[in-house]
C-alpha cells in the first residue's frame, strides 16, 4: 500500500488502469442487464419484481463496501499519514451515498409490491439510513473547514466513529426479528438462491465495483490536479514576487 | 404490455442508472475543469505576467486598498485563491513597511507629527499625539 503513497506513481498506476476498468464497467453493465432483465426467471413467490434485487443488493454491498474501505483509508490517514487516504476519502463519499440512495430507494420501490408498505422502521432500513447520513455528515464536515487538512482530520474521525454502524447494518437481521428478510448469499453454508439468480447479481455486482474503481480513480485524479494548481499558483506567486524585487515575503 | 411490477422494476433501474450516471457526468465535468486550469498554470508566462492569473496588486507602500484589488482571477479560479496569491504577494513585512512614525516617538508607530526639536512643540513634550507613542523628550522650547 506503501507504495502507492507516492501521488505521482499513483496518477500514473491510475492513467494505465482506468480504461481497462471503464471498459470492464461497461460490459459487466451491459451483460449484467441483459441477464437480470432478459435471461433470469421469475421468483416463484415475488414474480417479476425480484428483478429490482439484482439492483438492490450490489448497491447495498457497494454502500458497505465503500464506507468500510473509506475507514480503512481514514485510519491509514492517521497511523501513517498516507498522503492519498484523505483524497480517497473525500472521492469515494458522494459516490457511496450515490450507492446508498440508490439501495434505499431501489428497496422501497421493491417494498411496495412485496409488502404493502414503501418504507418501516425496521433494523435493517433504519441502519442503512443511518449510513446514508453518516455519508452526507462525512461530505458536509470534511467541506466545512478552511484548512482542508482539518476537514480531513474531523471527516476522518466521524468515519471511524460510524464503523460501528456496519456489523449492525449486517447482523440486524439475525440479531433481531426484522421485516426484511436475512441474508440469502453472503452465508457461512454457501449461497441460498438458484444459480439462474446468482449469475446475474454476481454480473450486476461486479459492473458496480468496476464502475466504482474507475469512478474514484477519476475524481481522485480531479483532486490531485487541483492541488496541483493550487500550488503552481501559489509558486507562480512566489516567482512573480522574487523577479520584481519590489517587495519581499516572509510567510508561506 | 405492462405486467404488474414493470413500474416497480423500471424506476427501480431508472433511478440507479441516472444516479451512476450523474456521478459519472459531475466527476467528468470537475476533471475536465481542474484539467483545464492546470494547463493554463503551466503555460509559460507572457513578458510582462499579464496572464499570471493574479496581476501585481500593490507595490511597496501602497497602503489602503484591499489585499486582492487589482487581481484578476483565472476562468474557475476562485476569489479566495486569487486573494491568497495576492496576499502572499504583497504583505507588508519589512520595516519599512511600518507606518509612518513622528520624529519624536521612537517606541511606537503611531505617532504622527512629533518632534523633538522644540522648534514648534513648545513644551508639549513634543512626541506622537494620536498614535500612542509617548514620544521622545521633547525638548525644553522657548
Amino acid at each position: 500500500m506503501h507504495r502507492f503513497a507516492n501521488p505521482t506513481r499513483f496518477m500514473r498506476l491510475s492513467r494505465v488502469a482506468m480504461p481497462w476498468v471503464t471498459v470492464l464497467a461497461c460490459a459487466a453493465l451491459l451483460a449484467g442487464l441483459w441477464l437480470a432483465l432478459g435471461r433470469s426467471p421469475p421468483d416463484y413467490q415475488q414474480g417479476e419484481a425480484v428483478r429490482i434485487m439484482y439492483v438492490h443488493v450490489p448497491s447495498a454491498w457497494m454502500a458497505l463496501f465503500i464506507y468500510a474501505s473509506m475507514a480503512a483509508a481514514a485510519a491509514a490517514g492517521f497511523i501513517w499519514r498516507h498522503p492519498l487516504a484523505d483524497v480517497y476519502a473525500r472521492a469515494a463519499a458522494p459516490i457511496g451515498a450515490g450507492f446508498t440512495l440508490v439501495c434505499l430507494a431501489t428497496g422501497s420501490l421493491w417494498g411496495q409490491p412485496m409488502w404493502g408498505t414503501w418504507w418501516a422502521w425496521d433494523a435493517r432500513m433504519t441502519s442503512v439510513l443511518l449510513l446514508f447520513f453518516l455519508y452526507l455528515g462525512y461530505i458536509a464536515l470534511a467541506e466545512a473547514f478552511d484548512d482542508p487538512s482539518r476537514g480531513g482530520r474531523a471527516g476522518a474521525i466521524l468515519l471511524l466513529a460510524g464503523v460501528v454502524n456496519l456489523p449492525i447494518i449486517k447482523f440486524s437481521v439475525d440479531w433481531w426479528n426484522t421485516l426484511h428478510q436475512p441474508a440469502s448469499v453472503l452465508r457461512i453454508d454457501g449461497p441460498a438462491i438458484h444459480a439462474s439468480m446468482l449469475v446475474p447479481l454476481l454480473m450486476m455486482a461486479l459492473a458496480f465495483k468496476a464502475y466504482f474503481v474507475a469512478l474514484v480513480l477519476l475524481r481522485m485524479q480531479t483532486r490531485l490536479a487541483a492541488q496541483k494548481a493550487q500550488s503552481l499558483l501559489l509558486a507562480s506567486a512566489l516567482d512573480e514576487e522574487a523577479a520584481s524585487g519590489q517587495t519581499s515575503v516572509e510567510h508561506i | 404490455m405492462m405486467g404488474r411490477y414493470d413500474v416497480f422494476i423500471l424506476a427501480s433501474y431508472g433511478i440507479a442508472l441516472a444516479v451512476m450516471a450523474g456521478l459519472l457526468l459531475v466527476s467528468l465535468w470537475r476533471w475536465r475543469k481542474a484539467q483545464r486550469r492546470l494547463k493554463t498554470l503551466r503555460a509559460p508566462l507572457p513578458p510582462d505576467g499579464s496572464a499570471a492569473g493574479f496581476a501585481r496588486t500593490r507595490r511597496h507602500g501602497d497602503r489602503g486598498a484591499e489585499p486582492s484589488a487589482g487581481v484578476t482571477p483565472l476562468a474557475g479560479q476562485s476569489d479566495m485563491v486569487a486573494f491568497a496569491a495576492a496576499y502572499i504577494v504583497t504583505r507588508p513585512t519589512n520595516e519599512d513597511d511600518r507606518p509612518a512614525q513622528g520624529s519624536g516617538g521612537d517606541q511606537n508607530y503611531g505617532g504622527t507629527n512629533g518632534s523633538s526639536d522644540g522648534s514648534f512643540d513648545g513644551g508639549d513634550s513634543g512626541g506622537g499625539d494620536s498614535g500612542g507613542g509617548d514620544g521622545g523628550g521633547g525638548g525644553g522650547g522657548d
